[in-house]
């Protein structure tokens, strides 16, 4: 007999690759992510010809398609949660599995595997089709020497890209069990990610500049500094902080949602 | 014969609303037990929380002697149709049976099995979402065959089904019965459970109105009649009416009699050496000793209700 929690996993597993609301939304996250890195990375334009003239941070540039795919990330993980609420499946799945904690579980191991692997397929594919483009649009030596994914901060930054994809899904996944409707968590996260992104921005003048950068620094959307390889003068966090902020987010609202999801009746 | 659910003192309210109010019963193996009473009478919110859904305010719910929510692999003791609706409307039925196996360690030729047991193997393949309701209640049934579970629980599984399926089930319930299971089935018309169970678990408003076999609610009702025919109508009629009988003349040689037997009226005739022609006597059904047995909670409940609107 296999333990509860691989029963449960396995059990996650042949659920979200048989229902095609889920699957559309693994293949989504990669389309989504590398055709708008395409995109935004045609539409990038440099005059810096000298070492030292510019600041842009190519690699960042080269994942850019993240900060849109990132929807779908929430899309997903949002919908592993509340698809069971809007269909009454809940009640059939806490029946085959009355340990709650251990579905939640499950469920956490599905979607952080599936958007990890998918995230990083994406953003890997991502760089390497942005760079060219980049190249093409004046991006290049000696003001750009062509960043190899050999290098730490680089492959830090594609590698992370995926991770940074797998915890807001987790979140979000959170987020969906807590709420347990569709409209409603995607609405509130797309407010905690993108409101923040607007109006937080550097430069914004919507928010005394202070102010901004702690958003940037402690909100969710901190763990975009993963894709950062280079010091900016709107550098609000290190890579491996921010991400961590992140992540601290997702912990702390999964907890909350387990708790919830043991003490409240299946509604 | 052993008490494989067990309900002890369950009680439950939403808000303001009493869903259940201490309710004790059992269902046993080896018999058909129904679980009647009107909708909005409980019977949903009770089955939740023998599933550990739903949270007693007061009371327990044990199964097989366990709460259920300390069960590891709960589809092999407990199958269960809540809600045929409740399914993903764009996974395959095969798939939908697959992840329930896999969640309780099932083999996967169970899946395949119970689709040949509910006659849905042709559309395996299809996606749930285009089922008609009859079909999503075989699916469903389907569901709580997997773990060959010596427990089923269904609630209203004769819903949407085509009389052809009605039968099905009938015969398909008292099937396992006979097996030596405990089989539970929730219905809001007592006609349904009729030719089916054996035991009656009837609840109204949340409160329990019986727990009885259906030989004893049949025998307890009072309003079981006598047809008589005799050439001799008037000289019956004051024979019976003098040894109790409630009588009324129905024709120029037949009439009703109620409160007294069959027996008991041919006694009777045969001592005064009157004919009869035809004695028929009428069982009550199932449906009237129901009413029958009803009818207080209903009217109270309506006169409740009276008092309330008036309050307001």
């Amino acid at each position: 007999m296999r333990a509860g929690p691989a029963r449960a996993m396995r059990a996650e597993w042949t659920k979200f690759w048989s229902a095609r609301g889920t699957r559309w939304t693994a293949f989504l996250l990669l389309f989504v992510t590398v055709g708008m890195t395409a995109l935004l990375a045609s539409a990038s334009h440099t005059d810096a010809t000298q070492a030292g003239q510019g600041d842009d941070d190519v690699v960042a540039n080269s994942l850019s398609g993240v900060r849109i795919g990132l929807l779908v990330a929430i899309t997903l993980g949002v919908l592993i949660a509340t698809s069971e609420y809007t269909t009454g499946l809940i009640r059939t799945t806490f029946a085959a599995i009355p340990a709650r904690w251990t579905v939640l579980l499950a469920k956490v191991a599905v979607v952080g595997v599936v958007t990890a692997v998918v995230g990083l397929v994406a953003s890997l594919v991502s760089f390497l089709v942005a760079q060219p483009v980049i190249q093409r649009n004046g991006y290049v030596a000696p003001a750009y020497p062509p960043p190899s994914l050999a290098t730490e901060p680089v492959l830090r930054a594609v590698i992370g890209s995926g991770l940074f994809l797998a915890a807001l899904a987790l979140l979000s996944l959170g987020v969906g069990v807590i709420l347990r409707s569709t409209a409603a968590a995607i609405t509130t996260l797309v407010a905690v990610t993108f409101v923040p992104l607007i109006i937080a921005e550097p430069g914004s003048p919507l928010l005394p500049a202070e102010v901004g950068l702690w958003v940037r620094r402690l909100g969710p959307m901190a763990g975009l500094a993963i894709q950062q390889t280079r010091e900016r003068p709107d550098t609000a966090i290190g890579p491996w902080a921010g991400l961590a902020v992140l992540c601290a987010y997702a912990v702390v609202v999964l907890l909350v949602a387990g708790w919830l999801l043991n003490r409240r009746d299946a509604a | 014969m052993d008490a494989l659910i067990e309900a002890r003192g369950l009680s439950k309210r939403f808000g303001r609303t009493i869903a259940v109010d201490d309710l004790t019963f059992s269902v046993r193996s080896g018999q058909v037990t129904g679980f009647v009473g009107p909708n909005g009478a409980g019977k949903s919110t009770t089955m939740r929380m023998i599933l550990g859904l739903d949270a007693p305010d007061h009371g327990t719910a044990l199964v097989n002697g366990r709460p259920y929510r300390s069960l590891r692999t709960p589809l092999r003791q407990v199958g269960t149709l809540l809600d045929a609706m409740a399914l993903h409307p764009g996974r395959r039925a095969y798939h939908h049976l697959l992840w329930l196996a896999q969640s309780n360690d099932l083999p996967a030729r169970r899946v395949t099995e119970v689709l040949d047991t509910v006659g849905l193997t042709p559309v395996a393949q299809r996606r749930a979402g285009g089922f008609s309701l009859g079909m999503r209640q075989r699916l469903g049934i389907a569901a709580a065959l997997l773990g060959d579970p010596p427990i089923l629980m269904l609630d209203e599984p004769v819903n949407g089904l085509d009389p052809e399926g009605v039968v099905w089930i009938r015969g398909f319930l008292r099937g396992l019965a006979a097996e030596g299971r405990a089989v539970f089935v929730a219905s809001h018309l007592m006609s349904e459970l009729e030719d089916t169970a054996d035991h009656l678990v009837i609840i109204g408003r949340g409160r329990l109105i019986a727990d009885t076999s259906v030989t004893d609610l049949l025998g307890s009702a009072s309003n079981g009649s006598v047809t008589v025919r005799t050439p001799h109508r008037s000289e019956i009629m004051t024979v019976l009416a003098a040894a109790g009988g409630v009588v009324t003349s129905t024709g120029s040689e037949t009439l009703t009699v109620t409160g007294l037997a069959a027996e008991r009226v041919a006694q009777l005739a045969a001592d005064r050496g009157l004919p009869l022609y035809e004695l028929t006597p009428h069982r009550a059904s199932l449906e009237d000793a129901y009413l029958q047995l009803t009818r207080d909670e209903v009217e109270f409940a309506a006169g409740r209700r009276g008092e309330n609107g008036a309050g307001r």
